[in-house]
């Protein structure tokens, strides 16, 4: 018994184990998530379909789906299953690594194996019958993944995947077979016959009992930790399995058990072993099969190739030496399983004695614990899996084929003998030639081991020998068995005696017994059954102490039950082994108790014979049989024969002296009695015998014939079942083909009808045409674009339809070639007046659907009415010409800029304007080869960076061109960034000939200049005459005179502004704005200015805030000239008078002027535009303000001359206040 | 009294210069032609007053003349002209003022006596 570990030593210990787990599952290439086997075959598309799109995307496992598939088509299942789930899926290739949330799908003729994560493939070799690939993946799947496998099987024929559940369930791994609403019930029925399956279920509730195992604690969580969590919830589940079937686990090896024991939670949908044993508490059904579930033992025949080397070579031989014929060889098989091994044996035994084995009588006992295995083994029906290492000559020799599996023959069967048996609690056998007790040990802890060495050292002869698993031994018990073979673990008993106590019967021992705290109590009904067990058991102890040897029969004379030490009447006949009494009694005995048993059955009450003499090795006894018939019940009826120890010869001896005359008297009467008995008995066996000889003649004969026609049907059953599999497995491949045709028909209806909704919709009339030019058929848009009915159409010849409308030369011309050359053609226009629809102009096209049969082919005609098109596109080109011309005769250059200035486009008007044709410049760059001055190229560059800046300006500069003939012409250009325009994706700029233009502007300026200059002369005569007038005047007293004289002075004043203004614009205008600076004091200037201004403006008042001593230098006149001009429009726009503030500021770099009025003010677009020339405030009430608008830009220019700044700050209504700004360290 | 000689071809503005100078009691020699003072055909005054735009000859040519004459060389010279940009251009040739046209009578006088005081 393992030493007892605090709960959180043995918690660390198991997280430790854990992590080493997983490292060696990652070292391996493994991730740890559960992979699932799916297999299926006939009927398994829709289950294997249904399935998988019922499965959530992200479950966390991966599925790997083994369909048998025919290998002479490709299959499209992948793409049937894509269509379904969002997993990937994917066409198995050799070696592709399995990744989470994924299906993987075998491809067709290969075996899959899964090795490290990875899947591979190899090919296979074309069998007759039926490839087991799904148990050939789901056996690997099963020893890679363990408890973390999963196998599926759906519908199909045949039996594959039995043999693969097996395997997964052994290994702790969950299986399902498809339930009722399989297509094909063979292989799930095959497989949950098998007993080898947890859930028998439809697709989607597969689907659903995944999703929710892949939360259980069995799959996520290593078992090792749970055991550890949960010690005394397990030991409950003991007591309760021991309670219900007498087997105590605990002294079995507990990490295997206790890892079935949670599965069986998992599968149970409990949410932990506390709820499982609650569950199981109230459910005996779920104690049978965790019971079932616990002895899984998965064996093959010939498990260990040469252990059974050793035996031929020499356990057989010594067994035989020195072997009377008639004795029999006894071997014993505990844990038998479903008996692989035990026929094994016999098939080792049987091939070493070659002919005698039907002579030699061969008792081979194979016990095991479980009914279920028992009984499999008594049925003796193998499949192929478990075959692995029988050669084809055994197979031939010792199998039958059945259904498809291989069922032992019956020779090898009837030495066999299959029981039930606790190897642990029931007494064990005798005189056993041979005990092979292979992998049992590993299950069990020390004491049990030694208890079960103990019972085999009873059990052997003394030459006997004793054959443990390769990876057992026997421990402590050296005393008892010696080895002779340490590869194969041979021992031999020792001859010791041994003081066996055979405790085969104790109840439970104390470590088992409950915690007295714990609340759970056991269910009354438990106890209740225990305690006829107990009576029954101490019967039992009574009976085979005290009661004589006796064996019990049936009416059939088959020994049924064996009871005391029989040994001293039975011996097996030689022969083949059987349980008849009459062959297992002493031969001495035979016609003793035949006699007996006769008389019994004919009176029906009891029986005995006493005073039978026997004979063993020279020593004589006599022995009394009493034969007493059993009636249980009505139906059945048994003998008990009971075997009584009379005298010994000793103890006859032992009388003689004594006794002598009497004796003899006796024995002289006893002798006629005998011989009178003899006499009788010799006639009634002369009779019998007579009888029997010529019976078995007639047997003999009648068996010869019935061997012949067996053998015959033997090898015609044969042959029946190689073609059966054959058809099943084309049958299956047929029926997969079948299922995916099916699928594909879906999908070929689906775009039939895809395609007519198209046909009918589409807008262009369709018509078909067979080869002898009949319409076949044609769409709706044909009938209702040419206005007739489909019976007038169908049937009837092409160009006969809708009043012989496409009769037409060309058409026809078209048609037929298309016909006989077999080609289409493709928009033959066709213009024509067309009854109904008018003169229309149409697009013919067509193509051949070509067809095996040549005559069958057709013409599809698609019609296209491109009437509208064309007018359009007439029209379309008449405006495109209109815009050629219109472009090309534009009296500008229209062009449009690359990025950097690459001409990409270039009207034709350039050849008339610059000489050049458009092609010459298209493709160049303006700068790289420039037309432009070299005076003005920075001014086209400009031009192109303010374009790029800012693209929602016009940008507009004048610059010149060189003509082809050299001369340069000015142009006008402006320019608007349409580089993000899709359709244009450039700089358009537009090129205006100004050179005209600006010759007449210069003699409008040089007129204005000259008329200006003329203006003056006459200006100063009028202006001095009239001051010499007004001193005339002054003199005079005709006031009325001298007013109007002062009057007209002030027009001539403004006559002679307006002259001023006109020039200095004309100066400005050629640039020439020149500046007399001077050294002055602005503040002075401010005054003086003020002070001329203030006559004039009666209502305003002037308001000077100055504060500056400093000194500029500028041309004083022309600043005075500023001044003065916004004083007056202070004046001018504040009409109805008030204050005007006039200051001057300084600050670091500049003096600031201010002209602040509260007037009508100025609106905020007003005030954009107010420097410009000839812009005059107050639009139509402008009439008021009198001027020719230039005196602000006049300002603005002199101001920027002296390299400041002018700007204005108004709201409408609340006056304006100017400000410039002119800087003080000019120079 | 000061003599003032005055160049002008247009007759109303000479009559007007005449009658301003005349009446605060400068003695006015009018010429209408540039050719008179280029062929010496008047009496050197204390002050030239001439106009820039003179049919014939210009009148900063005259300008000039007067200042590379030894005998004219230090009489100041006032330049009047429509155009104030001639302003510049008459010093270059020489002149001692520039008088804008037009012009009002005190700008004048004040102008004549500045370059009378010395």
């Amino acid at each position: 018994v393992a030493k007892k570990k605090t709960v959180s030593d043995s918690a660390e210990e198991i997280s430790n184990e854990i992590e080493q787990i997983q490292e060696n599952a990652a070292a391996r290439g493994i991730k740890t998530f559960p992979v699932v086997g799916i297999g299926a075959s006939a009927g398994g598309v829709e289950a294997v379909t249904e399935l998988i799109e019922n499965i959530p995307v992200d479950i966390g496992m991966s599925f790997v789906i083994i369909q048998h598939l025919s290998p002479k088509h490709e299959s499209v299942l992948p793409e049937i299953l894509q269509k379904r789930t969002s997993m990937k899926v994917h066409s198995v290739t050799d070696g592709i690594h399995i990744e989470i949330n994924n299906v993987y799908v075998i491809p067709p003729n290969t075996y899959m194996s899964i090795v490290d994560g990875k899947l591979t493939l190899s090919s296979r070799e074309p069998v007759k019958g039926i490839h087991h690939s799904i148990d050939y993946f789901f056996t690997a799947l099963a020893s890679l993944y363990q408890n973390n496998g999963i196998g599926i099987v759906l519908s199909g024929i045949g039996s594959d995947g039995t043999v693969g559940l097996q395997a997964i369930k052994s290994e702790g791994g969950i299986t399902f077979t498809q339930d009722s609403s399989a297509i094909y019930n063979g292989m799930p029925d095959s497989a949950s016959s098998s007993g080898f399956v947890d859930f028998i279920l439809s697709p989607e509730e597969i689907a659903k009992e995944l999703s929710r195992l892949v939360t259980m604690p069995y799959i996520i969580i290593p078992p090792e930790k749970v055991i550890a969590d949960n010690e005394s919830e397990l030991r409950k589940v003991h007591v309760l399995l021991h309670n219900k079937r007498g087997v105590d686990f605990l002294n079995y090896k507990q990490t295997t058990i206790n890892r079935r024991i949670l599965r069986r939670v998992a599968l149970n949908k409990q949410k932990d072993l506390k709820e499982y044993v609650k569950y199981l508490m109230t459910n005996a059904a779920e104690i049978d099969l965790l019971y079932q579930d616990l002895l899984i033992n998965v064996t093959t025949f010939f498990r260990e190739p040469t252990q059974y080397d050793v035996l031929n070579r020499k356990i057989f031989p010594a067994l035989l030496k020195g072997r009377k014929p008639t004795d029999a060889i006894r071997i014993w098989i505990p844990a038998c399983a479903t008996g692989e091994e035990a026929c094994s044996f016999a098939i080792a035994l049987f091939e070493y004695l070659g002919d005698d084995a039907m002579t030699t009588p061969i008792q081979i006992f194979a016990t095991d614990l479980s009914e279920m295995a028992i009984e499999k083994a008594r049925a003796g029906i193998y499949n192929k899996n478990s075959l692995v290492n029988v050669s084809p000559q055994r197979l031939k020799r010792f199998f039958v084929k059945i259904d498809g599996h291989y069922q032992i023959i019956k020779a090898i069967r009837d030495v066999c003998i299959f029981a039930t048996h606790n190897l642990l609690k029931d007494p064990p056998f005798s005189r056993m030639d041979i005990i092979s007790c292979q992998n049992v040990m590993i299950y069990l802890e020390p004491k049990p081991q030694k208890k079960i060495l103990n019972a085999f050292h009873y059990a052997l002869k003394q030459s006997g020998y004793l054959m443990l698993g390769k990876s057992e031994t026997i421990g402590s018990a050296t005393e008892l068995f010696e080895q002779i073979n340490k590869e194969h673990k041979i021992y031999t008993k020792k001859l010791v005696s041994t003081n066996l106590h055979f405790d085969f019967h104790s109840n439970l021992s104390p470590r088992y017994s409950m915690p007295q705290n714990d609340e759970i109590s056991i269910p009354t009904p438990v106890k209740q059954d225990t305690e006829p067990d107990i009576e029954k058991e101490t019967d039992r102890v009574l009976l085979s102490r005290y009661v004589p040897a006796s064996v019990v029969v049936n009416k059939d004379l088959q020994i049924i039950r064996f009871q005391g030490a029989t040994a001293n009447y039975l011996q097996p006949a030689s022969g083949k082994a059987s349980l008849h009494l009459l062959k297992m009694v002493r031969d001495e005995l035979v016609f003793e108790l035949r006699t007996l048993i006769h008389r019994v059955k004919k009176e029906g009450s009891a029986a005995q014979k006493e005073n039978i003499h026997l004979t063993d090795n020279g020593n004589a006894r006599t022995i009394h049989i009493e034969v007493v018939p059993v009636k249980p019940s009505s139906k059945d009826l048994y003998y008990l024969i009971l075997f009584k120890e009379g005298i010994t010869s000793q103890e006859i001896e032992q009388h003689k002296p004594a006794n002598t005359r009497r004796t003899r008297d006796a024995k002289d009467r006893r002798i006629v009695v005998l011989e009178q008995e003899l006499r009788e008995a010799r006639e009634h066996m002369k009779a019998m015998s007579e009888e029997f000889e010529a019976t078995r003649e007639e047997l003999q004969s009648a068996n010869e014939e019935v061997l012949s026609s067996n053998e015959e049907l033997q090898s015609i059953n044969e042959e029946l079942e190689t073609s059966k599999e054959e058809l099943q497995s084309s049958n299956e491949e047929l029926t997969t083909i079948n299922e995916e045709l099916q699928l594909r028909n879906d999908d070929l209806k689906e775009s039939v009808a895809y395609t007519e909704a198209i046909v009918h919709t589409i807008r262009e009339p369709l018509v078909v045409i067979n080869s002898d030019m009949r319409v076949r058929t044609a769409n709706r848009a044909f009938y209702s674009m040419f206005k007739c009915a489909a019976d007038e159409v169908e049937g009837h010849h092409f160009f006969d339809v809708c009043n012989r409308q496409f009769d037409i030369a060309k058409l026809k011309d078209h048609i037929n070639d298309s016909i006989s050359k077999n080609v289409g053609f493709h928009d033959v226009e066709i213009s024509s007046v067309f009854p109904y629809t008018g003169e229309k102009i149409y697009l013919f096209s067509a193509a051949r659907m070509v067809h095996e049969d040549k005559r069958k082919s057709r013409l599809l005609l698609s019609i296209e009415d491109i009437t509208q098109r064309k007018r359009s596109e007439e029209t379309l080109r008449e405006s495109e010409e209109r815009f050629r011309l219109l472009v090309q005769n534009s009296s500008d250059i229209l062009s449009v800029l690359t990025e950097d200035g690459t001409i990409q486009y270039i009207s034709e008007s350039l050849e008339r304007i610059l000489g050049y044709t458009a092609a010459e410049r298209i493709g160049q760059n303006i700068f790289e080869s420039p037309i432009v001055h070299p005076d003005d190229i920075n001014l086209k560059r400009k031009m192109l960076q303010d374009c790029k800046e800012s693209p929602q300006e016009t940008i507009s500069v004048e610059f010149r061109l060189r003509h082809k003939d050299g001369t340069y012409k000015t142009f006008e250009a402006a320019c608007v960034n349409l580089l993000d325009n899709d359709k244009i994706h450039g700089i358009v700029a537009n090129y205006r000939d100004i050179t005209t233009r600006k010759v007449l502007e210069n003699q409008k300026e040089e007129f204005i200049a000259v008329a200006s200059h003329e203006l003056k002369t006459p200006v100063t005569s009028i202006k001095g005459y009239m001051e010499l007038l007004i001193d005339a005047m002054a003199d005079s007293k005709d006031k009325q005179s001298s007013e109007l004289v002062t009057k007209i002075d002030k027009q001539v004043d403004r006559l002679t502004n307006l002259v001023k203004d006109l020039l200095d614009v004309t100066s400005i205008n050629e640039g020439g704005l020149i500046l007399k600076k001077e050294k002055f004091v602005p503040d002075a200037l401010v005054k003086e200015i003020a002070e001329q201004i203030s006559p004039t403006a009666s209502k305003h008042e002037l308001v000077l805030e100055l504060a500056s001593p400093a000194i500029i230098l500028a041309d004083r006149g022309r600043v005075g000239q500023v001044l003065s001009n916004l004083i007056s429009n202070a004046i001018k726009y504040s009409p109805a008078g008030g204050k005007i503030i006039i200051s001057t500021q300084l600050d670091s770099k500049n003096i600031c002027f201010y002209v602040r009025d509260f007037g009508i003010g100025l609106s905020s677009d007003v005030q954009e535009k107010i420097f410009e020339p000839f812009f005059r405030a107050g639009n139509r009430d402008s009439a008021t303000f009198p001027g020719l608008g230039l005196g602000l830009y006049i300002a603005v220019e002199i101001v920027k001359w002296h390299g400041g700044k002018i700007s204005v700050k108004s709201k409408k209504g609340e006056g304006a206040e100017f400000c410039f700004s002119l800087p003080l360290d000019n120079k | 009294m000061k003599s003032i000689v005055v160049v002008e071809d247009d007759l109303a503005v000479l009559d007007v210069i005449t009658m301003m100078l005349q009446k605060v009691g400068y003695q006015v020699n009018v010429f209408s032609n540039g050719l008179d003072i280029l062929e010496n055909r008047f009496a050197i005054p204390d002050l030239f007053i001439i106009d820039k735009q003179l049919s014939g000859v210009d009148g900063l040519d005259i300008c000039g003349y007067l200042k590379v004459r030894s005998d004219t060389a230090y009489i100041p010279i006032i330049v009047i002209s429509a155009s104030p940009n001639v302003a510049i251009l008459a010093r270059h040739m020489g002149a001692d003022d520039f008088i804008e046209k037009p012009f009002e009578r005190q700008q004048l006088l004040n102008c004549v006596s500045k370059h009378l005081k010395d």
